[in-house]
């Protein structure tokens, strides 16, 4: 998480931007039902009134509101109030209107306290068809215990009530409605507008910062790699590390897009929800058990259903085994007739694997129905605990289609939570497998002040050279010495495990010698760059590998080389014939892992490039094992013309005797140790390893 | 997470999905029962918000006619339609769970049927077939593509009629409640019909690309940590890491964009919902003025076109998933319609003579002509009588084609020409199984499955008592080593199992070939990657399996071919030589020059 966080640190400005556009999103997401609330209760139910006090009374209506007055109250509220006569002019809510009666306007706002119960009592009277000409403490009496149901929340009874005034002078309600209803909805959708523009600038930054955080993230992984050197690379394992640079990265991209949106989007929304539904305290407990019941089904599932969905795993994993099985094996099954065995087993892991399923599958499928249940049901009796509070004129209908939208948004914000519980430690351990990389320190560096090498060819010398794999036990190679002149050619032979192609890799450095010793030119290896050590040596790898491009490009590897280096290295690797028998020649594509190459072609392109350029070290790592004997031959005595004409020094480690059998000097190891060396024949005289060698691939009277 | 993936297209979208039928068949009663479950619970859904807009009319009515000193809301009618609501939503998650339970079984026994035949299938197909397929390609279809199917093919027939019968019935809804603010709302509809395809069409563009790029960059990636010896020795670092950078700027570029692009759907249809909300709001709350419409009703519409949106935006997005599906599909079925090999005669020859002893191992060629490639015949015009116990080796250079006659023998292949006959009847006339029955094998490439060693031998014989297993180790020189081993015959042999060495496998390979007691045999000699012991024990033990059977040997090793009764030497896949040692040498021909480059230099 920390290393997220490093990644996280220069975009710390994007990010407080991505967490301001979402406050704002998730402001204008929440507001939107207010409005649409508005809409439906103020605009809708209550005519679009909005005001507490009538802006225009006829004096009709005056009169009878006045009986509910007392004396004094009487006066104050005509004081403020202008007398308009009959036949003027005014303008209510952008509407001409000329009039027809007296009407008082309203133009003073201290009255509105006044004015509240006479309005009230007069709307009761006029809706229960009650004479006003009786006596009015009378009907006082008789309105007020209709009054006690409605307890103090009279505003919602006197919109309705200033609609009928507003009819009785002529003013239009439908257009005052109308205009409402536009007027607020233009608002809302401003907001909406507002929320889509804040809500893309949100992912932008965040799609682009994730992305960003990522290719950053795997080229730091990737230069690091490169930089290993094969004690590191043998340390992770190479499919390890591809798995980590490529996949494991682009699932820290996703991570970090989860973080920046849902993860940062839940807790604001969530939050600010709830604020809002606290707004309804008498009703908002039942969200605590909406969420209580979902929190509690997902984890009684998830706990009954993750060992389960292990055990699938493992079942996909035999299911692939067993088919690789049979793809592998399919001459063995076929000739000796079990196929029908083979399939029986088959069927024993594809019916269990369906069983497990089965079970695994009805049980997740829980979930959706009860969720939807939920939720629904929450709905529902958001509707009938409103209805109560409605009843009292504690809420609204549109406060109550606030809520439950709310509601929706509270419980949605618990899920993710939920969700992001199990989610993220999975991809944590994506994260731990690449700071394993990033914190892993280098173990072959170059000295601050290398020295530098001579141009021409020296001495290579292994001085009682012994060497441990990194964490290993047992050493594999011990106490190795020999001296490489100009001119001379090498060979190393023994049986796998025996340590010729560590001792190989120990020349160019790609490990360093665990005790002794190994100099060029009378310099230990390890004080010179690595970049000169290298340009000085030829490399042919025990596998032969090309990579995607041409010929041309996969001998250049990197190089700048004249045409006359590379005519000279495919001639010698005995590679003419491969060019001309493709189509287009030295620009043949290879295709990704060189498959359209034999594994004899594949060696011998891979030695063209070791010999492109003038080297002082050719080193070839069992490279001629699926070359046929005649070119084997032909490539070695085109070699040999090379290293007279060049000094060079060769070094070959091989398993046929008949590769090395005219090499200078050939070491026979064994389980690490130089066991004989010296000449093929001194060889079969006095090494008895060497000699079981050449028995297993010549018979006597051949190798006499 | 969007799916970071690109719709493929289905070449023949019909027949592969009239195959496709043909595995849900079975389950049409399930089927149909489902979907009419499903049908019924949609229905009851999307009556829930009418009943609710009622509930919320009846408030509203109920508090107006309070003030008019009316009863107030009448919370018996509300209550009674609240667990109507309540009666409905639950019956509707019941049948919701029922028809998950239907579709999971059905889906899940689709898949089972599909890896079953695919797994018969193999063992029906001609060898042929695998020479121009890649494994990864045959398991990816077993796993990935039946995966696929499985999980789509439910889902998508119960999201497309969902999304219909959600459609239908909310606009039936919508409708019933005010054509005029459905025609209205309709407005809206396409309009985000179009910005849903819009956006998906664009988006698909950036995936397309960024899962070009990802395949680039793990190219790269793989190649240069496979090669990282090279890069190293070569210097290559910097070039490598150019390379990094350059499909890496391009990846984060396709990543950011494919990322944002499918994120932007959401929030303007969203905002598209909203206008028609307003609009809905507008004209339905004149409507409520003229009392042509209640305040419920306007609630239940809006509902209903929030519903409304979702069935048509998943509708495009289903038409992918519907093409990756049956895009898969046809992968599968490509393998499970390829031609299987041809039958068994119909009257096979037995293996047994009249005295009902078994074969006694002579073998014929007879004009034997084939090619992998019926075009590129590689073997024109073989002929060749071996009489029972003789030796033969095959040699010549890599890739010459050295397993092909051993292939033809067991008829793995079909011939383009000529015969082969074994004990004087021809091959084509036993039945594959009985034919095979002669036969031993032991192959370069020591194939053993994950079991325990003794099964692993008993595999050439099932019926084989633990006594003839130890024996046939014996024989194989491998017994000594096996009861190192902790846990002796009941070692399980797994990839991951170490401590048991290549030439210590073709070993127990022997074993299997001793166990069988084949009257003909076929030996493909180890050539490397043997340490020198074991390759000793190997030789010796192929040695004693060769004595008093017809043997085919696969020869690497000149003591082996000296000492052939016959010796067939082959160049590019034909047969170039044919004869004895002292024949061939006499002849200085292609062998006597393969013979000698072995030795000089």
């Amino acid at each position: 998480m920390k290393l997220i966080f490093k990644y996280l640190k220069p975009y710390a400005l994007i990010v407080v931007a991505i967490i301001l556009f979402t406050i704002l999103q998730v402001q204008t997401e929440l507001s939107l039902p207010e409005y649409m609330s508005k809409i439906v209760s103020n605009g809708i139910q209550y005519g679009g009134i909005e005001e507490k006090v009538p802006t225009v009374i006829s004096a009709d209506d005056m009169n009878d509101i006045l009986l509910f007055a007392s004396e004094s109250d009487k006066n104050k509220i005509l004081q403020g109030f202008e007398l308009i006569g009959k036949g003027s002019t005014i303008n209510i809510d952008k509407q001409e209107l000329i009039l027809d009666k007296d009407v008082y306007l309203y133009k003073s706002d201290e009255i509105s306290d006044l004015l509240e119960m006479p309005l009230v009592y007069t709307y009761l009277a006029r809706a229960n068809n009650i004479s006003l000409s009786d006596d009015i403490n009378n009907i006082k009496k008789t309105l007020d215990e209709k009054l006690v149901s409605l307890q103090d929340n009279h505003e919602s009874l006197i919109r309705v009530f200033i609609k009928d005034l507003y009819t009785n002078i002529g003013i239009k309600t439908d257009n005052i409605q109308n205009s409402y209803i536009l007027r607020t909805g233009l608002v809302m959708l401003l907001i909406a507008a507002i929320g889509v523009v804040v809500q893309l600038c949100g992912t932008y930054l965040s799609s682009k910062t994730a992305a960003k955080i990522a290719a950053t993230m795997r080229k730091d992984v990737f230069e690091k790699v490169e930089s290993f050197s094969s004690s590191e690379f043998s340390k992770f394992s190479t499919s390890s590390l591809i798995t980590r640079t490529g996949n494991d990265v682009t699932k820290i991209q996703q991570l970090i897009q989860m973080m920046l949106r849902m993860m940062l989007m839940a807790p604001i929304m969530g939050t600010s929800a709830v604020a809002r539904v606290l707004r309804y305290p008498n009703i908002s407990w039942l969200l605590i058990v909406a969420i209580g019941i979902m929190v509690v089904t997902m984890i009684v599932l998830v706990i009954f259903a993750i060992p389960k969905f292990e055990v699938v795993q493992k079942l996909t994993d035999r299911i692939n085994s067993i088919m690789r099985e049979f793809l592998d094996g399919m001459l063995v099954i076929r000739a000796f007739n079990s196929q029908e065995v083979e399939e029986e087993k088959f069927d024993d892991v594809n019916s269990e694997f369906k069983r497990t399923e089965l079970f695994v599958s009805n049980l997740m499928n829980i979930i959706g129905p009860i969720m939807t249940f939920v939720m629904n049901g929450l709905t529902v009796a958001i509707t009938w605990f409103a209805a109560k509070q409605i009843d009292i004129d504690a809420m609204t209908i549109g406060d109550m289609m606030a809520f439950s939208q709310y509601a929706m948004h509270v419980v949605m914000s618990f899920m993710f939570v939920t969700m992001l519980f199990f989610m993220i430690p999975r991809s944590l351990v994506s994260v731990r497998r690449i700071k394993e990389i990033l914190d892993t320190e280098n173990t072959i560096v170059d000295k601050d002040n290398p020295e530098l090498l001579p141009e021409e060819n020296g001495e290579l010398v292994f001085d009682n050279v012994s060497f441990k794999y990194p964490g290993a036990q047992e050493s594999v190679l011990e106490n190795i010495n020999f001296i490489a002149k100009p001119g001379q050619t090498l060979a190393f032979i023994g049986s796998t495990g025996s340590g010729k192609s560590t001792i190989i890799k120990l020349i160019p450095r790609l490990f360093d010698v665990t005790s002794g010793s190994i100099s060029y030119c009378g310099k230990d290896i390890r004080d010179v760059s690595q970049k000169q050590l290298h340009d000085k040596i030829g490399y042919a790898s025990q596998q032969a590998l090309l990579f995607t491009g041409d010929i041309k490009s996969n001998i250049e590897f990197g190089r700048e080389l004249s045409k006359q280096e590379l005519d000279e290295a495919i001639r010698i690797s005995q590679s003419e014939n491969i060019i001309l028998e493709k189509q287009d020649g030295i620009n043949e594509q290879i295709s990704q892992g060189g498959t359209n190459v034999s594994g004899g072609q594949k060696q011998r392109l891979s030695i063209a490039r070791a010999l492109a350029q003038k080297k002082n070290i050719y080193i070839f790592d069992d490279c001629f094992s699926a070359l046929d004997y005649e070119t084997d031959k032909k490539l070695r005595k085109s070699l040999n013309e090379l290293i007279e004409k060049t000094k060079a020094t060769v070094i070959i480690v091989a398993q046929r005797i008949a590769t090395i059998k005219n090499a200078d000097k050939i070491f026979v190891l064994d389980e690490g140790k130089i066991v004989g060396e010296g000449s093929h024949s001194e060889l079969l005289k006095n090494c008895d390893v060497y000699k079981q060698i050449a028995y297993s691939q010549l018979s006597k009277e051949e190798l006499a | 997470m969007p799916p970071m993936r690109i719709a493929e297209k289905p070449k023949n979208f019909k027949t592969t999905a009239k195959q496709l039928a043909s595995y849900v068949r079975p389950y049409y009663f399930k089927i149909i029962l489902s979907l009419v479950l499903m049908v019924i619970s949609t229905v009851m859904c999307i009556y829930g918000p009418r009943l609710i807009g009622d509930v919320t009319t009846a408030i509203s009515n109920g508090i107006l006619s309070k003030y008019a000193g009316g009863p107030g809301i009448d919370f018996k009618t509300i209550g009674r339609l609240i667990i109507i609501i309540l009666a409905i939503y639950s019956v509707s998650a019941l049948i919701d769970y029922v028809v998950n339970l239907l579709h999971i079984n059905i889906a899940v026994n689709i898949s089972y049927r599909l890896r079953d035949d695919i797994s018969k299938k193999i063992n029906r197909l001609p060898l042929s077939y695998f020479d121009n397929q890649t494994h990864g390609d045959v398991l990816s279809r077993v796993t990935n593509d039946v995966d696929n199917i499985s999980n789509q093919l439910t889902n998508t027939i119960s999201q497309v009629l969902n999304s219909l019968v959600n459609i239908v019935g909310v606009l039936f809804m919508m409708f019933s409640i005010s054509w005029k603010l459905t025609l209205i709302s309709l407005v809206v509809v396409p309009l985000s019909g179009i910005i849903a395809a819009l956006t998906v069409k664009k988006s698909q563009g950036y995936f397309r690309a960024h899962s070009e790029q990802l395949g680039k960059i793990n190219g790269h990636i793989e190649e240069m940590y496979s090669g990282h010896l090279l890069v190293k020795t070569y210097n290559y670092e910097d070039k490598s890491i150019e390379r990094f950078n350059e499909i890496n700027d391009k990846l984060f570029d396709a990543a950011h964009k494919s990322q944002f692009y499918s994120s932007v759907m959401m929030p303007l249809t969203g905002f598209l919902q909203n206008v028609g909300y307003v609009a809905v709001c507008l004209v339905g709350g004149f409507e409520v003025i003229k009392r042509t419409m209640n305040i419920g009703d306007i609630q239940a519409f809006t509902t209903y076109v929030r519903r409304l949106q979702r069935p048509i935006s998943s509708i495009a997005q289903l038409l992918n998933t519907i093409q990756t599906m049956v895009a898969a599909a046809e992968r599968v079925f490509a393998l499970l319609n390829e031609t299987e090999e041809i039958k068994d005669i119909e009257n096979p020859v037995s293996i047994y003579d009249d005295n009902n002893s078994i074969i006694e191992g002579n073998v014929t060629f007879e004009n034997v002509k084939f090619g992998y490639n019926p075009e590129k015949i590689i073997i024109h015009d073989f002929s060749m009588y071996v009489a029972p116990g003789k030796n033969v080796a095959i040699v010549g250079p890599t890739g010459a084609g050295k397993t092909t006659l051993v292939k033809l023998l067991m008829r793995f292949y079909e011939l383009n020409g000529g015969a082969i006959y074994v004990d004087n009847k021809k091959i084509n006339d036993f039945t594959r199984k009985d034919l095979r029955s002669i036969f031993g094998m032991v192959l370069q490439d020591a194939w053993l499955f994950d079991g325990t060693i003794k099964e692993n031998i008993r595999f050439s014989k099932p019926d084989a008592t633990d006594e003839e297993i130890y024996e046939a180790c014996r024989l194989a020189h491998v017994d000594r080593f096996i009861k190192t081993l902790e846990n002796g015959y009941d070692t399980i042999i797994s990839e991951e199992t170490s401590g048991i060495s290549q030439g210590q496998k073709q070993l127990l390979t022997i074993a299997r070939a001793f166990l069988k007691d084949p009257k003909i045999l076929i030996l493909d000699e180890a050539t490397s990657s043997v340490d020198t012991r074991t390759e000793q024990l190997i030789q010796d033990s192929m040695d004693q399996l060769r004595e008093g059977r017809t043997a085919f040997t696969i020869a690497h090793r000149l003591s082996t071919i000296r000492n052939a009764d016959i010796i067939i030497v082959l160049d590019k896949g034909d047969v170039v030589e044919v004869g004895n040692h002292e024949q061939l040498m006499e002849k200085q021909g292609f062998y006597y020059k393969l013979y000698n480059s072995q030795f000089d230099l």
